[in-house]
């Protein structure tokens, strides 16, 4: 078979899989509700099996469609794809700016003008998440029965209580985020012109010849890019101390753990099954 | 032979399949769970099995760190939690989000759901936007609620009851597809019905989408994620190879924003792309040397006699030293290898064939009010005459050493329900029979028993909350200490399985009218005992 038919057959095949899984889906979610509604103790054996001995074919055709799929995973020769690669705006931003000392005249008033505009809109929406985490914080222990025996509607309240302090701060993150990427992408613009317009005395090599742009920058970039991220002596000697640290006040409190009851609370958890985890009511 | 051969070889599962099957079924170990339709109740699950991982599915041998940490937080006002901490420390340091990548039975659950044939949705702007929302529920689920609640005397682990699709899908379809459990069916309502929905959802989405629950809500990963940076075990990056060329990040399947970040589920998937070799795996230079080293030196055409002689010489000692690291690797894989295959056949020997816990006979009856000729038999189905039995009742409300046999309360309706202070369920039903106690003071007794565990817990629970009550507090618990079925007597003879709550109501001869093996409220109780008290008149 060419491969252009197996390319065909894997599309089809691709179509017709994800069609079938959203109707079993969407039948197993009717079953399930229609269940749910058909009584006060709805959940018995002949009833679920009843219900879903209806969509039984379309399960068995889906499990042999996935079957085929696995058939025509092994027939259909694998594609190499080349890989390729995007550097982030701001990745590219941060080691161009490494380059460049200081940016006067013009050119800097406009790169000092985006880095504040970004800081000021980050530190809005900080500002705005930390208040509205608090305004939740109190509400939610000012309003919240725990005592209450219908817990669920208990959790509906706080749930949509905190989802209304939170909804604004989130739009303003996303509206953050936004003028963010084209801060960046506006400074971008900026520090290349700058760096276009500093083709001077750096512009010649030691060889004599004079560099093109592209190569003065990608040295610049490979050069600044390796200074600094050279692993430091000190940033190695904190992390063996914060490992330490860390296996230390472990092992502390798992030993505290054994010795306070906690263990055993696991296994009286892990032993008997709680109906209500499981989801079984 | 050759074509065929690397076809075979190509189709088989990679490395981190088998290791992540391999994982699934040490967590599992517990086969004959599945056919017996029962959980593992032994030593093991004092431990944390580093996944996500339901302690209530059949097969599981450990503990669900995620559920023993929201249960640890729900009892944070009589014990810090110090122990689940701990080993989430431990882990995290150890491992971080590697236990993700090739420890968790539910992210292969989901990486082999994604690998049936469709059109998939990549990573994009709001995957990664989602990918924090597993931060959220972190805090909500797993932190804030547990500890609200526990300031309650309630333990209401959040994140298990109302999202946990490995609950669902391990334990309860795990327990429920087994005909012995199914008297459980009763018990399933409007949770279940929302666990349910949400389960398919999560099924059908990670056909789609890569992972989807570790991604977007596994509030496990997102614990572990603190921790990728400095973990011992993961991928590295050597940032004075990388060239910020981005394939990396394009080739991951997760959110990250660049290799071993609080995303990255350290598959080491993006080590075989990069091109400069500055990804690898942390500490893999210790335990598998790479094959092959720097070659020597080459010689040309000016190089003189003496030279050449050295280059050779150099040249053998390096394809000896190739040849040593080879062999030494292979040596050290069969051995890994063999290691694995031992643990995994111990587990599996050990959890079936030997630490088998024997189903205890039930105990003679203990102190059996006489059964008249007409009543019906003993036993523990409805129309049943119900078993008798002597319990100790709580000192702690107000009846000092006196002891209870629920059987023998004729003249009046018995309530018995079966409980426990680490059931979130029984906590939030005993306020209604409570109210039944009280209502209905002069006609019907309700008996709470307490399981056999954790008698002080319990205790103070009773006295803190139901001082007064006009319940009968009693521990399910032999009064002869010498009985060989001193443990949770009353619940097996009953016809108690593993789970909890269950309620059983008698009429005024002793006679079971309900056997209800589910979450009780204050109306379907209220109806169950007008009805007989309307029989009664």
């Amino acid at each position: 078979m060419s491969n252009r038919a197996l390319k065909k057959i894997n599309l089809i095949y691709g179509i017709a899989t994800t069609l079938l899984i959203c109707v079993v889906a969407v039948l197993f979610i009717v079953m399930c509700i229609d269940i749910y509604n058909s009584g006060p103790s709805p959940f018995t054996r002949e009833s679920v099996g009843e219900h879903f001995s209806k969509i039984a074919v379309l399960v068995y055709a889906l499990l042999c469609l996935v079957a085929f799929g696995v058939v025509l995973s092994i027939i259909t020769p694998r594609e190499h794809k080349k890989e390729k690669g995007k550097v982030k705006d701001s990745l590219v931003l941060h080691n161009l700016s490494l380059r460049l000392e200081r940016v006067s005249g013009q050119g800097g008033a406009m790169i000092e003008k985006q880095r504040i505009l970004r800081l000021v809109m980050v530190l809005i929406s900080v500002l705005l998440i930390v208040a509205a985490s608090v305004i939740s914080f109190v509400s939610v222990l000012n309003n919240f029965d725990a005592s209450k025996t219908d817990i669920n509607a208990e959790m509906t309240k706080a749930c949509l209580s905190v989802l209304r302090y939170f909804a604004v701060p989130v739009v303003y993150l996303v509206v953050t985020a936004y003028v963010c990427k084209f801060s960046i992408r506006k400074e971008l613009e900026i520090v290349k012109n700058e760096l276009k317009n500093a083709k001077t005395a750096e512009g010649v090599s030691e060889n004599g010849t004079e560099l093109g742009t592209f190569t003065r920058l990608s040295q610049g970039l490979t050069q600044s890019f390796k200074n600094a991220s050279a692993p430091k002596k000190w940033h190695r000697i904190l992390s063996i101390v914060m490992k330490c640290v860390v296996a230390c006040l472990a092992l502390t409190f798992i030993i505290l753990g054994v010795t306070n009851g906690g263990m055993a609370d696991v296994l009286t958890k892990a032993i008997n099954i709680c109906t209500e985890c499981i989801g079984m009511g | 032979m050759k074509k065929v051969f690397s076809k075979i070889k190509s189709l088989l599962p990679s490395k981190r399949k088998l290791i992540q099957l391999y994982a699934a079924l040490l967590f599992n170990a517990n086969i004959k769970g599945f056919f017996n339709g029962k959980i593992y109740k032994g030593p093991s699950k004092n431990i944390c099995a580093p996944g996500l991982n339901c302690y209530s599915c059949p097969g599981a041998v450990g503990a669900c760190p995620l559920g023993a940490l929201q249960n640890a937080l729900g009892a944070s006002q009589k014990t810090v939690p110090f122990y689940v901490i701990g080993i989430l420390l431990l882990y995290g340091l150890l491992f971080g989000r590697f236990i993700c990548g090739f420890l968790c039975p539910f992210g292969l659950i989901q990486e082999l759901l994604y690998k049936i044939k469709t059109p998939k949705l990549k990573k994009n702007k709001i995957t990664k936007i989602l990918s924090y929302l597993k931060y959220v529920i972190l805090v909500l689920f797993v932190v804030v609620v547990p500890i609200l609640y526990a300031f309650k005397d309630r333990a209401i682990p959040a994140f298990c009851k109302y999202i946990c699709p490995a609950g669902t899908l391990e334990g309860a379809m795990g327990l429920l597809s087994n005909k012995v459990n199914e008297s459980e069916l009763a018990r399933l309502g409007p949770l279940f019905t929302w666990k349910f929905l949400l389960l398919v959802s999560i099924v059908v989405g990670s056909i789609f989408i890569f992972r989807m629950f570790c991604r977007f809500i596994c509030p496990l990963g997102a614990i572990y994620g603190l921790f990728n940076r400095f973990s011992v075990f993961g991928i590295k990056l050597e940032k004075s190879k990388c060239t910020d060329c981005g394939l990396c990040v394009n080739k991951c399947k997760v959110d990250i924003r660049h290799v071993n970040d609080h995303e990255c589920i350290n598959c080491g998937e993006c080590i075989e792309v990069c091109p400069t070799q500055a990804i690898s795996w942390k500490g893999s230079k210790l335990i598998l040397p790479p094959n092959e080293i720097d070659a020597p030196v080459s010689i040309n055409e000016n190089s003189s006699e003496d030279e050449i002689l050295l280059a050779s010489k150099q040249r053998e000692e390096f394809l000896a030293r190739n040849e040593k690291i080879k062999k030494r690797n292979k040596i050290l894989k069969i051995v890994v290898a063999c290691l694995m295959t031992g643990v995994l056949a111990f587990a599996l020997i050990y959890y079936n064939f030997i630490d088998v816990i024997k189903e205890p006979q039930l105990p003679p009856t203990n102190n059996q009010p006489p059964v008249e000729d007409n009543a019906p038999p003993l036993g523990n189905e409805v129309g049943n005459t119900c078993y008798g039995y002597d319990m100790e009742v709580f000192d702690e409300n107000g009846k000092n050493g006196e002891s209870f046999n629920p059987a023998s309360n004729n003249g009046k309706i018995t309530v018995i329900n079966f409980w426990g202070t680490w059931c979130g369920g029984c906590i939030e039903e005993l306020p209604y029979f409570d109210t039944i106690a009280t209502e209905y003071k002069d006609t019907v007794t309700v008996v709470a028993v307490h399981t056999h565990r954790d008698f002080n817990t319990a205790a103070d629970y009773v006295d803190t909350h139901y001082k007064d009550s006009d319940m009968i507090f009693v521990k399910d618990t032999s009064l002869d200490e010498s009985d060989e079925y001193a443990d949770e007597t009353y619940f097996k003879m009953l016809g108690g399985g593993d789970s909890y709550p269950i309620t059983i109501i008698l009429d005024k001869d002793g006679v079971i009218i309900a056997s209800i093996k589910a979450s009780m409220n204050y109306n379907s109780l209220k109806e169950i005992i007008d009805t007989e008290l309307a029989k009664n008149d």
